[in-house]
This record gives structure tokens, C-alpha cells and sequence, in this order.
């Protein structure tokens, strides 16, 4: 998927992630120039109609949040069969390796996290949103630890897909409210119960329950009672176990009955307003201070860099570090006082030299604009007058070595001589910009090729299609100018993009009559491949083909897909598959091995011919005819039985009859 | 003994994952009967299934024309299963890029009177006894244990979230773990193995009226497809059912 680009617009550069139902990749947005995450939903779920609607209307709703704290949807879409969101790129981690890295958190950097978290929600729960799946893992930490949720609302669409058949693990009940674990009605407070969840794990380092399956994980949170934080990290205050444990009650009515009430506790606790309290009533104070809280809640908090375990190690060092930055300071002065010392020295120098050679006279500097190098500091040598070594830069119309740009400007008088404190400086054009088209990009992926020499070399690539053997489809055949040639940045490339091998026709083989491992073997000689095979879905590679799309004798491009019919093998019920009529109507088809009579010598390969006859009609009816190698055997047929009824097996080998074998099933 | 077979992959989906096979002995009397429920994506989902079926086919084949003595069912059907879960393990390994596959599992071998059957996953056997029908197989689902501790009533357990959720899968990792259930074979017992897409939409109830009301047993599945691809058809529909 890397190097895509979805809907000529997002360019996929790398895979950032991959969860249960979509793949993460950091993305360039063409348009708006900047990088974006792109979502991209995984194969089982392309299919499922009603699934997709959701899934984007959920993402579509997600999206009208606007929130500091929430990452920002920018786009939903769909190429073809992939189907992508297109969010905000988030430099940094999720709150789960934030806890891996750091291990147990300070309460009060947990309380400002699991606050911004609660103003997110606040703000979705406001629009009717429920995220339906807090967990640390849809936490992101950018690099200024700002934390910001994502995936609002897509666990409740991917619940709804039916298509999707998990095996579970047990990461994904970790979090879940007992009510998600009975399958129960969700809100809000589900979504609270899970802030609950994740903030016990900030404070502790570890999830409240935890067992080797999903479903002793999901008991727990229907049955059992979390234990305090502080049971822990004894560090913990009594209140902030009271806020995790009434957030995590098994009761919905006994949570906080709204995102902001829990805020406004962890709030108090943070400010040391919340001592101790029987009970977990709400607290009145909470509902005074709304207004102004709820603004501040809106408006997003961000969690600064906030170590309070590593302020006291700071403390210790400070002693040392204020002699450090006391010599710096020392040092400092030393070297501006010596600097206004030497510049004095040097001013002296010049005016006393001035004045002891009165001979030295201004000089006027003229335009050396438009002259090139050497010429301008011919004249320089030759008028005496000071100047620097010119700077060169690129340019896009000044022909390299010719002099762009000057100071002073011409008509100004300098005084001459190499110790004069005005000196000119040039400017001189280096020219156009020149850059190497890389040598090592044939065979690269095109879309790679593509970006890296627009936005690294700052060329304009233009892209040829071609047909190469030798090179794979999508893959970069050569350049004009050639490979490692020097060219003007902003210069036209054509990067020639390979389509693959040209195809060539071919006549399509008759396959009737051939199994599965022949048919490939056939249509892989001709450069054909397999397409769809029918019966679809089941047991078409056993037996043998009755039929293909497109018909023996078509011409046809080399690599088409073939289409194989086979015989309805296992279908009792006569089955709607074609071939169906080749059984005789309430048989059914029983598995036999073909095996090689022990006391003959066969080559590789044994030219099979197997018939069967059937009870009354006594009629030889061809089963199985074809090449099979000797290594095949015992070699499985299906035999269509009719229950009751005799059924005969004929099995002919090079030409030559072996053995018949009776096959029999009772009524 | 009377036997059909059936497998439909319902109206929704667009491949049938489900893999089933009657294995039958020299004499062609039915001896072994499997149904398998693949999942893993990326279209790879038949994949597991397909080859637990074969392989297992394969082994139960040859101990049918050898007859290891020695042996008891259970080692045979153990090794069989093992040596499946091995082939597929290996094969998400070698192909897959890191992406599991599995597959449920549930199979019935005849020997000496005796039906043993070996189960993974959330397929199911039952037993349709006296006119009174048992689910004999515990389902390895998130759904099917949490109804086992009294947590779901079945039909709670039909609308989860999560009712997709298997606990237990062949193939899936290194080691599996495989319920053994065995019953005497009576007269005029009924067999009925199945994957969930028949179960999550009929009930044992229905499914025991079903097998009561008709004689054929063709026609008994043919109706039992029809009645869940009626109620939504989204998953693929597997049935074998054997009458003594």
C-alpha cells in the first residue's frame, strides 16, 4: 500500500499502525501540503454495505467535533475498494506506551490527563457521541504531551459489522464496562466506567482486571469489585481512589452522572480543595462552579510536561548547576570585554593610521554588478580596496561567476587599503542550481521515485508508461536525462514507468476434462492464470472441469483469467452449481482413493481413466480421465452414489484396465 | 444409517468459508464426519478451513485402511488434529506476513459403536435422542462461555457485540486444545453437525421440530438453509446430519 496515492491526493509514506480493523499509514496531503494519518479500513470489511454506511457516517460525525483534545477527522473517503479517514497527524505515542515508557504516573499529572480525556468526552457526549472505546490505546500524546482521543465512534460501527469473525485476545475487554460486557445498552457513563478503567492504569501501572482470557477479563468487570489505586502506590490520596472507584461502580446510577462532574472532582482534588468525604454524593460545589468550569472544559486543557517524581531529582542537581552557570556568566564577560577590547584596538589603529598616512585618499566604489568575478576583483587589487571573500548563490537567470549583488552600493567612497574597516562584498551567482538524477532508482517503485525527485531534488518529474520485460509493473524502467546526469533543479524528468511485460495473445487451451493442478499447469505454459472458480466458494479444486470462461480456441491477451466450472461435487441436495446434472438425481458423492497396483511399473506420469456405472442401467459413465503424476497416488475421486444402489468403480492406467471396485452406502 | 450433507454461503457474504466431508470406510459405510468454520482476513479465510478438512480427511483416511492397532480414538483424532493445526500454523507463518488464520472444528468419528467427537470453536454437534434434542459441544466462543456462567440467556447471546468472538481456534497458535465428547451409538439416533451460521439463526428447538416433521434428511437441510438465509443469511450455513 505504501506509495499509493488515494484519490490523487493523500500519498501514503509509511504504515504508523495497525488495529483489528484498520491499517494507520502517514500520509502527504497533496493539496494542503502537510502530513496527515490516513485510516484505511481492512479487506473483511469492504463487502459489508450496511457496515460501510455506518462506519463513514460515524466518521462523518466524529468529524464535526472540534476539540483540542480530540484528533481532528479531515476526510472520508473511498478509492475503488479501500476505504480510508483521513485524520490529524499526531507526532507522538499512544497513552499506553507513555505508561509502558514511564511506568506508573504522579496522581497529578494522571488527574490532568484523565481531565483533558473527560473534556473530549465532554464535548462529543454534548453532540451525542459516545466513544464506546476509551482505552490508552486510542490515547495519543503528542510530542508536547498534549493528549488527544481518537476513534470516536467507530468501535460501536465495527461492532455492527457481521462479516467479522475475530479470535479474540484479551486486550479487548481490558477496558469494557460491565454493561459492554453483557452486550448491554451503552452511554455516557460507559464511557466514564472506561476513563475510570484507564485511570487506574495511569495510577498504577496496570489494569484493575486482568486473566488470561476475555471472558475471566469481561466476569471480573460484571462481578467483581476493582481494589483501591492506592493499594498500589500508597502515595495515591484517599479521594483519588474515590474518584476511579465511583467512576468504575458496576451501577450506571451510581457513576458520575456526566463527564463534567468528574472533572470538576479531579479539579477540587488537584487544587486540594476535595478532602476527605463520606460517600460519593454528588458534590454540590462541583454543580456551582460549572459555568466557568464548563468553558475551560470546551475550551481544552493541555497537560504540560509535568514530572512531579523527577522535580525532586532536579532539586538536588540545582546546587551544581548554579556554579555552572555562574562561570558561564564569568566567561561571558571575558570574552565580550576582551571583543570591545580588540575592535577598539583595531578602530585606533585604522584612525592613527589614517592620520599617519594622509596620502590614503576615499575611494569611490563602482557598479561591479553584471562584471564577472575576476573583473571585479581585478579592479578591486588595482584600486587598493578592501573585501571579503564574495558569497555565491544560485540563480535562476544569472549566468554562474557574474557578480548579482554588492555593498557598498556604487558611488559610495571607501577608504582603500586590506585594513580598511569597510570592505565590499560581492555577491556572485553560482548559477543555476544543479542536482544528480540518483543512479540506484531503476527498479524502484515509481510513486517513490516520483515524490523523491519533486520534493527532495526539486525537479518536475512527467511521467511515460511503457511496457518492459525486464522490469516489474510499477517500477521505474529509466529516466531522460539518464540516470546520473547532472540537471537544473526545476528541470522537466521523464521517469518511465513500467506496465509490465507487453502481452501477447495467446488461444485459450481446452481445459474440459482436466483437474485443477493440470488446468493450472496448462494455462501457466500458455502465460494465462486461474480466475474465478465455480461452484463458488467450495470444494471446486477437487474433481475435474466441465466448462470455462473464456471457451477453448479464443484468442486472448496472455495473463487473462480463466474461469473453471467443475463438476458440482458435494452438493447432496443436486445443488444449483452447473454440472449438477451429471449425478444421478438423490446420489450423493463419496470420497475413494485410486490406488497403483503394487506389482507394475509406472513412469511419472499414468494416464488415468476411471468410469463408474450405476445400479439398473449398467452404463459406463467417465469419471475421471487425465494425466496424474505418479506421486498423486492415492488419488482421490468423488463418486456420485445413489444410496441403495450399486455403484462400480472402473479404473483404467496407460491404457490398460486394473481393477473395478464396488461402492456401496445403505438407504 | 442415512446421511446428507449441505453448505451454502448464505446471501451476504461473498465466499463460503465453511469446509465440511463425510469420510467413508473400504466398505463405503460413512465413518467420519467434519465441519470447519474458517475466519482470518485479508480473503484468507477459507484458507484454515480447506485445510483442516483435507488434512484431517487425509489422516483419518489412512487410519481407516490401516487400522493402527493399538490406538485409541482419541490418539487418532488427536494427531490428525494436531498435525492439521501444524500445516496451518505453518502456513500463516511461511504466506501470511504475520497475520493469523483459524479455523473451528468439529468432528465425529464411528468406531466399535462408539461416535467420539473432537471440538474447537463455536461449530456445534447435537444429539436428537427420545425426541429430545442436546447440544453436546460446549461452544468456545466469548459469547457461548459467558452464557455457560449464567452472564447471557441465548438470545442476549445472539445480539452481542461480540458474538464473533471465538475463544479457541485450529491453526491459530502453536497448540491447541481439543474437547473430546463420546456417545454410544442407538438406534435411531440423529447426528447434527453445524456451523453458527445455522445456529445463530435457529434454535435447538426449531432445529428438533425440523428433523421431526420431515423424513428426508436432504429436505430437512435444504428447508434449515432456508430458514436462515430468510433471518439474514450474513454468515455461511454448514450442516451434515446422520441417522442411525
Amino acid at each position: 500500500m505504501t506509495g499509493r496515492v488515494l484519490n490523487n491526493r493523500y500519498e501514503l509514506i509509511e504504515r504508523i499502525g495497525s488495529g483489528g480493523m484498520a491499517d494507520v499509514y502517514k500520509a502527504k496531503c497533496r493539496v494542503l501540503k502537510r502530513w496527515v494519518a490516513v485510516k484505511i479500513l481492512k479487506d473483511e470489511f469492504v463487502n459489508d454495505e450496511e457496515f460501510l454506511e455506518r462506519f463513514e457516517r460515524e466518521a462523518y460525525a466524529a468529524g464535526s467535533l472540534n476539540h483540542p483534545n480530540i484528533v481532528s477527522i479531515y476526510d472520508v473517503g473511498r478509492e475503488g475498494n479501500i476505504h480510508y479517514i483521513v485524520m490529524e497527524y499526531i507526532d507522538g505515542i499512544t497513552l499506553k506506551d507513555y505508561i509502558r515508557q514511564n511506568g506508573a504516573l504522579p496522581w497529578q499529572e494522571a488527574a490532568e490527563i484523565a481531565i483533558s480525556v473527560l473534556s473530549a468526552l465532554h464535548k462529543a457526549h454534548r453532540h451525542s457521541i459516545i466513544h464506546r472505546d476509551i482505552k490508552p490505546q486510542n490515547i495519543l500524546m503528542t510530542s508536547d504531551n498534549v493528549p488527544k482521543v481518537t476513534d470516536f465512534g467507530i468501535a460501536r460501527a465495527a461492532s455492527t459489522s457481521t462479516i467479522t469473525r475475530k479470535i479474540d485476545t484479551v486486550g479487548s475487554v481490558h477496558y469494557s464496562s460491565p454493561e459492554q460486557a453483557r452486550g448491554g445498552y451503552t452511554d455516557e457513563k460507559s464511557d466514564i466506567y472506561s476513563v475510570g478503567v484507564t485511570l487506574f492504569e495511569m495510577l498504577t501501572g496496570r489494569v484493575p482486571f486482568d486473566a488470561d482470557n476475555p471472558v475471566s477479563v469481561a466476569l471480573k468487570h460484571i462481578e467483581e469489585e476493582p481494589l483501591a489505586p492506592s493499594r498500589f502506590a500508597p502515595e495515591i490520596p484517599e479521594a483519588m481512589d474515590g474518584i476511579v472507584l465511583r467512576a468504575m461502580k458496576k451501577s450506571k446510577t451510581e457513576r458520575y452522572d456526566s463527564a463534567l462532574q468528574m472533572i470538576a472532582e479531579l479539579d477540587h482534588l488537584k487544587k486540594g480543595e476535595i478532602i476527605e468525604r463520606n460517600g460519593y454524593e454528588p458534590d454540590p460545589y462541583a454543580t456551582r462552579v460549572m459555568g466557568s468550569l464548563e468553558e475551560e472544559v470546551l475550551a481544552g486543557k493541555n497537560v504540560r510536561k509535568k514530572k512531579a517524581n523527577r522535580k525532586e531529582k532536579k532539586e538536588k542537581k540545582s546546587s551544581k548547576k548554579g556554579f555552572l552557570i555562574a562561570s558561564i556568566y564569568i566567561l561571558l564577560i571575558g570574552l565580550i570585554v576582551g571583543g570591545i577590547w580588540l575592535a577598539y584596538d583595531k578602530i585606533v589603529r585604522d584612525v592613527v593610521g589614517a592620520i599617519l598616512a594622509p596620502k590614503k585618499q576615499p575611494v569611490e566604489v563602482i557598479n561591479y554588478v553584471g562584471m564577472s568575478i575576476e573583473e571585479a576583483i581585478a579592479d578591486l587589487e588595482e584600486k587598493n580596496l578592501p573585501y571579503v571573500e564574495p558569497v555565491y548563490e544560485y540563480h535562476d537567470t544569472v549566468p554562474k561567476g557574474i557578480v548579482i549583488d554588492q555593498k557598498p552600493t556604487a558611488g559610495i567612497s571607501i577608504m582603500p587599503g586590506k585594513d580598511a574597516i569597510t570592505k565590499v562584498e560581492l555577491t556572485v551567482s553560482n548559477g543555476v542550481e544543479q542536482v544528480v538524477i540518483p543512479t540506484d532508482i531503476k527498479f524502484a517503485d515509481y510513486v517513490e521515485v516520483e515524490i523523491h525527485l519533486r520534493d527532495e531534488l526539486k525537479l518536475k518529474p512527467r511521467e511515460i508508461a511503457e511496457y518492459s520485460d525486464e522490469v516489474a509493473e510499477g517500477r521505474v524502467i529509466r529516466t531522460e536525462p539518464e540516470m546520473g546526469s547532472t540537471v537544473a533543479v526545476g528541470s522537466e524528468v521523464i521517469i518511465y514507468r513500467s506496465l509490465g511485460p507487453e502481452l501477447k495473445d495467446v488461444i485459450v487451451p481446452d481445459l474440459t476434462g482436466s483437474t485443477m493442478d493440470e488446468a493450472k499447469h496448462k494455462l501457466l505454459s500458455q502465460n494465462l492464470t486461474v480466475g474465478k472458480i465455480f461452484p463458488e466458494g467450495r470444494e471446486g479444486y477437487k474433481g475435474w472441469i466441465i466448462d470455462q470462461e473464456p471457451k477453448a480456441g479464443t484468442p486472448v491477451k496472455e495473463l487473462t483469467a480463466i474461469n473453471l466450472y467443475f463438476g458440482d461435487e458435494q452438493s447432496p441436495a443436486g445443488g444449483d452449481g452447473i454440472g449438477a446434472s451429471i449425478d444421478p438425481a438423490g446420489s450423493t458423492r463419496v470420497t475413494r482413493y485410486i490406488h497403483l497396483p503394487p506389482n507394475r511399473n509406472f513412469g511419472n506420469i499414468v494416464e488415468l481413466v476411471v468410469y463408474y456405472t450405476t445400479g439398473d442401467t449398467g452404463e459406463e459413465i467417465l469419471l475421471r480421465q487425465g494425466a496424474v503424476e505418479k506421486s498423486r497416488f492415492p488419488y482421490e475421486v468423488l463418486v456420485p452414489v445413489t444410496p441403495g444402489e450399486k455403484t462400480t468403480l472402473i479404473v483404467y492406467m496407460d491404457g490398460e484396465f486394473q481393477y473395478e471396485e464396488e461402492v456401496f452406502i445403505q438407504q | 444409517m442415512k446421511y446428507a450433507a449441505i453448505s451454502d454461503k448464505g446471501i451476504i457474504r461473498e465466499q463460503n468459508e465453511d469446509f465440511w466431508n463425510i469420510i467413508l470406510d473400504m466398505n463405503g459405510n460413512p465413518q467420519a464426519f467434519i465441519v470447519a468454520d474458517g475466519m482470518g482476513g485479508h480473503q484468507a479465510g477459507d484458507i484454515a478451513s480447506k485445510m483442516a478438512v483435507e488434512s484431517i480427511s487425509k489422516s483419518i483416511s489412512c487410519y481407516l485402511e490401516k487400522k493402527n492397532a493399538g490406538n485409541t480414538i482419541e490418539q487418532v483424532l488427536t494427531e490428525a488434529i494436531n498435525k492439521a493445526n501444524e500445516v496451518i500454523f505453518q502456513y500463516a507463518l511461511d504466506n501470511l506476513n504475520g497475520s493469523s488464520i483459524g479455523t473451528t472444528l468439529t468432528a465425529g468419528l464411528l468406531c466399535n459403536g462408539k461416535l467420539t467427537i473432537a471440538h474447537i470453536g463455536d461449530s456445534r454437534f447435537y444429539l436428537i435422542r427420545n425426541e429430545t434434542i442436546e447440544k453436546l459441544t460446549r461452544d468456545h466462543s466469548f459469547v457461548g462461555e459467558l452464557v455457560e456462567k449464567g452472564i447471557l440467556d441465548q438470545e442476549e447471546a445472539k445480539v452481542h457485540p461480540l458474538r464473533n468472538q471465538i475463544t479457541r481456534a485450529l491453526g491459530y497458535e502453536k497448540e491447541v486444545q481439543i474437547d473430546f465428547y463420546s456417545l454410544d451409538v442407538m438406534p435411531d439416533d440423529i447426528y447434527l453437525f453445524c456451523t453458527d451460521g445455522l445456529t445463530m439463526k435457529l434454535s435447538s428447538d426449531e432445529l428438533l421440530s425440523m428433523l421431526r416433521e420431515e423424513k428426508d434428511l436432504n429436505i430437512i437441510l435444504r428447508n434449515m438453509v432456508a430458514l436462515a438465509n430468510e433471518r439474514g443469511g450474513d454468515d455461511n450455513i454448514t450442516a451434515i446430519a446422520v441417522k442411525i
